[in-house]
């Protein structure tokens, strides 16, 4: 039951179903039109020609009676009714004179007594399945001396009716449901494309924009299939965008992210090397503090501790100098104490200090009239720090040189060394925070990689700038401009 | 019985830490070897294997760690006794040290000298 519901359902809440109930009533409207049409007209023609039958014998039949009806030798009457009587379809027949007195009649009962009269002569009627005609008995003179009613049965007539009927009904019903299934098919056709569709939107749905609808017809179907492949490729495009741009953020998420990584790493790594070496001038100190406390030395001995514990803590300042500044620069607390003074007089300091640190020769090139304004501490800082790293590389046979002279507006110092000089990959790095070299020199002295990094920012604090000229294999010259004070 | 004097190995890559534990160890009647890199400690622990080593961990080329890991993968070695002498002083670092790589005695610096001579009298009066 629920199964015949459910399709019943489907059929009235569906295009389709609703096409064919439409062209069903339709039909079956026309049907019985035609039913009923044909129907009348069968019965007319049906009606007419019986009845032209029965009046054609009746009147032949009522001419012979008036011959005989008042013949003295009445068998003759009776023989030919009888033998009318006997035909086929005649039910009775019945003879009366004008008195209505019947002289001769077969199924008695069934005579008719009202169509007797002259006024309803002709006026036949139906009694279900016969019929009655009443037919005036004339003499050859005209005057009417007695009736003929003859019954006549429309059994034949009605099957014959209800044949026809029953042939049309089959014909128009097997036509119907031709027509019926001609329909469904051709909806179907007709459908097909949306179907099309249908499996076209399920893919696009899943994700599968590459589907395409057939958009064949100049129709609203071609039209809503042509919407539909604008929409799949609208939808792919505007995806495959997403996708890219997605990718792209991804990709530059991923690199922020690795360098981030590094950063965190390098920070890290800066953190545990800065315990180290703030501890170990430490330790000299201590340790040779205590040592000179618990043991008794010599004289050379004890000057030579002494001297240690000096220089390791001058070392030590120098790093936690280094170490603020680099807390400044981050913070941005970086501000210059600014004094105006001779560049040749903070050159040669340098050089002094320098010279007593190590044994290679300063070669210098300077004017003694160049004067700076700036923070003469940090920027001897940063003169010593290029000596250091001069000194690192060249040869212990060449001496470095420094020159500084005044190009334009710009104070131009040079620190230059003739040792192995910088790949052009490796220049770009150079001045950045714990940037160290990836040679066995840098590996081996144990720097903090942010010597270049503050001297690069020192400089820039005073609105100079820093660089380097290098080729690999023959040396380096690292270069720094001051604008020229006022 | 001291028939022969106790040796011990420094290894440490700061010039200043080598003479100053030299110093001190030798004061306290101990021979000395005072070598800058792992590459000459373990020259020298192949000659002539001293009884204990005063090993540094950061230092370039080879670290402290890969020394210690050597010798103590040399069951020849197994009697040398290590003294990790070390800036590095983390939690983690102190498990590596004393229990991964088994040295014997882990000090951080800076340190205390009587510190160092105790922890060599405990590991070298068991001779």
């Amino acid at each position: 039951m629920n199964k015949i519901q459910h399709f019943i359902s489907r059929l009235f809440y569906s295009y389709r179903g609703r096409l064919l109930i439409g062209i069903a009533s339709v039909g079956i409207l026309l049907n019985l039109y035609d039913e009923w049409n044909h129907i009348h007209l069968t019965q007319k023609i049906v009606s007419e020609r019986e009845m032209a039958s029965i009046t054609s014998a009746g009147k032949l039949l009522s001419d012979e009676v008036a011959e005989n009806l008042f013949a003295k030798d009445t068998f003759d009457l009776n023989d030919i009714l009888s033998l009318a009587a006997k035909q086929d379809q005649v039910i009775f027949i019945a003879v009366t004179d004008l008195n209505r007195i019947i002289r001769f009649s077969t199924n008695t009962n069934l005579i008719n007594q009202s169509c007797f009269s002259e006024d309803t002569l002709n006026i036949f009627k139906d009694y279900k399945d016969f019929f009655v005609k009443t037919f005036p008995v004339k003499k050859t003179s005209g005057q009417n001396i007695g009736y003929l009613q003859i019954g006549y049965s429309l059994k034949k007539a009605h099957r014959e009716l209800r044949k026809a009927l029953y042939n049309d009904i089959f014909l128009n019903s097997a036509l119907m449901v031709l027509i019926l299934i001609i329909a469904w098919l051709i909806s179907g056709i007709l459908m097909k494309p949306l179907f099309e569709m249908r499996e076209a939107s399920k893919q696009i749905a899943r994700g599968n924009f590459s589907v395409r609808a057939h958009a064949k017809s100049f129709d609203i179907i071609g039209e809503l299939a042509e919407a539909l492949n604008n929409m799949a490729e609208q939808l792919g495009d505007l995806t495959n965008n997403l996708n890219n741009k997605i990718e792209e953020k991804t990709y530059q998420l991923e690199q922020s992210n690795k360098k981030l990584l590094e950063l965190d790493k390098l920070k890290s790594d800066f953190v545990s090397m800065v315990s180290h070496e703030l501890r170990t001038p430490l330790t000299s100190i201590i340790g040779f503090s205590r040592t000179l406390l618990n043991l008794k030395l010599d004289d050379t001995k004890r000057e030579e501790c002494l001297k240690i514990i000096e220089s390791e803590g001058k070392r030590l300042a120098n790093m936690v100098e280094e170490f603020l500044d680099i807390s400044k620069i981050e913070s941005g607390n970086f501000s210059l104490n600014l004094e105006i003074f001779n560049l040749y007089d903070l050159i040669q300091e340098c050089a002094t200090i320098f010279q007593g640190q190590s044994a290679c020769e300063i070669n210098s090139e300077i004017s003694e009239k160049i004067y700076v304004n700036g923070d003469k501490n940090r920027l001897k800082r940063v003169i010593l720090n290029l000596l250091d790293n001069a000194h690192k590389y060249n040869p212990a046979d060449k001496p470095i040189g420094i020159s500084a002279k005044v190009i334009g507006d710009q104070i131009v110092i040079c620190v230059q060394d003739f040792g192995q000089g910088i790949k052009k990959e490796d220049q770009e790095n150079l001045f950045e925070k714990f940037y160290r070299g990836k040679d066995i020199i840098s590996e081996r002295t144990r720097g903090s990689g942010l010597g270049l990094y503050i001297a690069k920012s020192i400089v820039e604090v005073h609105k100079g700038k820093i660089w380097v000229e290098s080729e690999f294999g023959k040396g380096a010259k690292f270069i720094f401009s001051l604008p020229k004070s006022a | 019985m001291k028939s022969q004097k106790i040796k011990i190995l420094i290894v440490d890559d700061d010039p200043y830490i080598r003479q100053l534990v030299s110093v001190n160890v030798e004061t306290a009647g101990y021979e000395t070897a005072s070598v800058g890199g792992g590459k000459e400690a373990l020259d020298i622990i192949n000659k002539n294997p001293p009884d204990l080593m005063i090993l540094d961990v950061m230092m370039p080329e080879m670290d402290g760690w890969e020394i210690c890991k050597i010798v103590r993968d040399n069951p020849k070695f197994e009697n040398l006794k290590i003294v990790m002498l070390t800036a590095k002083d983390a939690q983690r670092d102190k498990m590596i040290g004393k229990h991964i790589l088994n040295a014997d005695e882990y000090i951080t610096k800076p340190f205390e000298i009587d510190d160092l001579l105790s922890a060599l009298t405990k590991l070298l009066e068991k001779k």
